[in-house]
């Protein structure tokens, strides 16, 4: 019990962190429609390395939803492609985590999640976009130019997360108490 | 074994992101036929057949533009309607060959449900003009004895008995205003026929037959605005089989001076009923299943003028986009909801007055 | 399925990363030879003479030209992405009188001097197939 309520609050704190970072990308002007670095992103990466799938779909779930309220999105555009990216990238996640885990000699590191994930966003968004507000051909040509960048933001929030977990790994941090509840 | 899963799915879904997203290219192609340049257009069935559908079309165009020439006889290929007129300028009475038949039949009806408006029995108004052929092209009106002695023939429906026709020595049929949207017609249902599957837009010099549609929308189209270069009246989504013609007095013309020594835009569209350039609109709009009957509507409605509602209910036409001469725009109901006025440059949307049919 | 406490150092890149990149460099490398046209490409004129593909040129490049046709010559000028006939040797003029065409399905011709000009590229500009008139 103390173990669960010590978890929810660490999702919470989580969806927060990641909250405000992504109001932060937001506020940032994006020199190409689409294409923001994705920072947040690196919260539901630790979250996963650190506390599992389930987590880290909880706290990408809470980011779209507070995030697109408290920016004042919620179910406009902006919103449907945001989430449409999050659950995309969250299933993808799941996938591969399902399939190849964490610590196998096969697993990917936060390298290949951060591709995975940056990849799967992309994906759903530009075809969420195509299906409901630019249903023209050439939108998909943009398709390479998006996935570029999804690709090198991707090695960024890759490297972030694992810059940020060798961190708290020194830090021996306590947080660590439902280890095997999974 | 499990663990291959995964990454064949990703890998999967990479290679169906790749072949989803890589649009099939149309095929198309032009070419100066029907006396002028027809774009053709066509998609659905893979790069190699759409271009070798494109090419049949292509010599089926040529051939159904020679059959249905008013004048060139071509030593090859079958000038079946030079060699018709050919026949009845000496007086004989010809039965009309069985491969022009279908649009003979056509064009009668819709000059008994024009009431004379559409008539290719004005093949003589035509030539004296100088419309007919780009080299006798005019540069001045012929005098109006001239005028009433050429409209002084019967329509071309009483002149069609039977598949016969009977000659005279000034006769001439005159396909201008069917002939295009026919034969556009026959080139779009031969190769739906082949090829069910097929998408296709035909560009016979601005009037358009559609089929099926593109991957993601319909074929949209833009109507030129009849007084203002470069700049669209509406646009319009075209439906599966279906055609737009618009008839305009601003292309085909030249301009002189009256027998009033008044200047004067002489346009191509003749009023079979006083045999001069018809007045009352800028241009005409009308969307039909039937290319030649949108074809022959589009020219019958334009010389209608004011009246052109009543036309349209008699010709079973409902989709019409017109502009008066003196720019006013009128639609009917159907057009009002499917074509979307473009705004003037500064921004406001064009009043357009919707005219209900009889 | 959590990292246990000994492994928690994580290395940032392992074979499978490597494998991943790989393949996403490889399929940006297929998506752009299949899919990408730089944006902006300027559309491109088409002229033919005789229905035989004569020259293009760029409606991004102001000029005039003359072309010659079966008939004489015909005068053309591109200007801010449009194009029209100056002159042509033709009696009706038509081609002359329809003015500057400047969208992709926009056809221009003169029919007596057997000259087409067809308009090509960036669909995306104003998303319509063809132009009635």
């Amino acid at each position: 019990m103390t173990a669960m309520r010590l978890k929810d609050q660490q999702i919470a704190g989580f969806a927060a962190l990641a909250v405000v970072i992504h109001i932060l990308e937001a506020s940032v002007p994006s020199p190409l429609p689409g294409v923001k670095p994705g920072l947040a992103n690196v919260v539901t990466l630790v979250v996963l390395f650190r506390h599992g799938w389930i987590a880290a779909a909880w706290v990408a779930g809470l980011r779209v939803l507070v995030g697109s309220l408290l920016l004042g999105s919620f179910m406009t555009p902006t919103f449907m492609l945001s989430a449409s990216g999050a659950i995309a990238s969250v299933i993808a996640l799941g996938g591969v985590y399902r399939a190849l885990g964490l610590q196998h000699a096969w697993s990917p590191g936060p390298l290949g999640y951060a591709l995975v994930a940056a990849w799967a966003h992309m994906a759903a968004q530009l075809f969420v976009a195509w299906l409901l507000f630019i249903p023209h051909d050439g939108l998909w040509r943009l398709a390479p130019v998006l996935l570029t960048a999804s690709t090198v933001f991707a090695v960024v929030s890759g490297w972030a997360t694992w810059k940020l977990l060798s961190w708290l790994a020194e830090r021996g941090s306590a947080d660590r108490v439902d280890e095997g509840a999974c | 074994m499990k663990k291959v899963i995964m990454p064949a799915l990703l890998a999967v879904f990479l290679v169906w992101l790749m072949f989803f997203s890589n649009r099939e290219k149309p095929a198309q192609m032009q070419t100066l036929a029907m006396g002028t340049l027809v774009d053709m257009t066509v998609l659905g069935l893979g790069g190699q057949t759409n271009y070798q559908v494109l090419q049949n079309a292509m010599l089926q165009l040529r051939e159904l533009e020679t059959v249905w020439h008013p004048d060139r006889i071509k030593p090859e290929g079958q000038a079946l309607l030079a060699e018709l007129n050919r026949r009845l300028q000496q007086g004989e009475t010809v039965t009309v060959p069985q491969p022009l038949q279908q649009g003979f039949a056509d064009a009668a009806s819709y000059t008994g449900t024009s009431n004379g408006l559409f008539d290719p029995a004005i093949g003589g108004l035509v030539k004296l003009w100088g419309f007919h052929s780009d080299e006798q092209f005019p540069s001045a009106p012929p005098a109006d004895a001239d005028i009433q002695q050429a409209l002084a023939t019967p329509h071309f429906d009483d002149l069609l008995q039977n598949h016969a026709l009977t000659g005279r020595a000034d006769m001439r049929v005159d396909f201008g205003a069917f002939a295009k949207g026919f034969v556009l017609k026959e080139v779009a249902a031969a190769i739906v026929a082949e090829y069910p599957q097929a998408s296709l837009l035909l560009n016979g010099g601005g009037d358009l037959v559609a089929v099926g549609q593109r991957p993601s929308r319909p074929w949209r189209i833009a109507v030129r605005h009849p007084r203002e270069q470069g700049r669209y009246l509406a646009t319009i989504a075209l439906k599966d089989g279906e055609a737009a013609f618009t008839s305009g007095d601003y292309e085909r013309f030249f301009d002189s001076v009256d027998a009033q020594g008044q200047a004067q835009h002489f346009h191509h569209i003749l009023d079979p009923r006083s045999g001069w350039p018809a007045k009352g609109s800028q241009s005409l709009t009308v969307l039909h299943a039937d290319g030649g009957l949108a074809d022959a509507a589009s020219t019958a409605l334009f010389v209608a003028g004011d009246d052109w509602p009543a036309v349209a209910a008699s010709m079973g036409i409902t989709a019409v986009l017109r502009v008066t001469a003196d720019g006013q725009i009128e639609w009917t109901a159907e057009m009002a909801e499917r074509a979307e006025l473009t705004p003037n440059s500064d921004g406001v949307k064009p009043q357009a007055v919707v005219r209900a049919l009889p | 399925m959590v990292l246990s406490r000994k492994r928690w150092f994580v290395r940032f890149l392992k074979w499978p990363d490597l494998v991943m990149a790989a393949t996403a460099v490889m399929a940006l490398g297929v998506l752009y030879v299949s899919l990408w046209q730089p944006a902006g490409q300027a559309a491109e004129l088409q002229v033919l003479v005789d229905n035989e593909p004569l020259l293009s040129a760029p409606l991004s490049h102001n000029q005039t030209f003359s072309v010659e046709g079966t008939l004489g010559t015909s005068e053309l000028e591109i200007r801010d992405g449009k194009v029209r006939f100056v002159s042509s040797p033709c009696r009706n003029q038509v081609c002359v009188h329809h003015g500057w065409a400047s969208h992709s399905g926009e056809l221009l011709a003169c029919l007596p001097n057997r000259i087409a000009l067809v308009l090509e590229g960036e669909a995306a500009v104003n998303d319509i197939d063809a132009v009635n008139f």
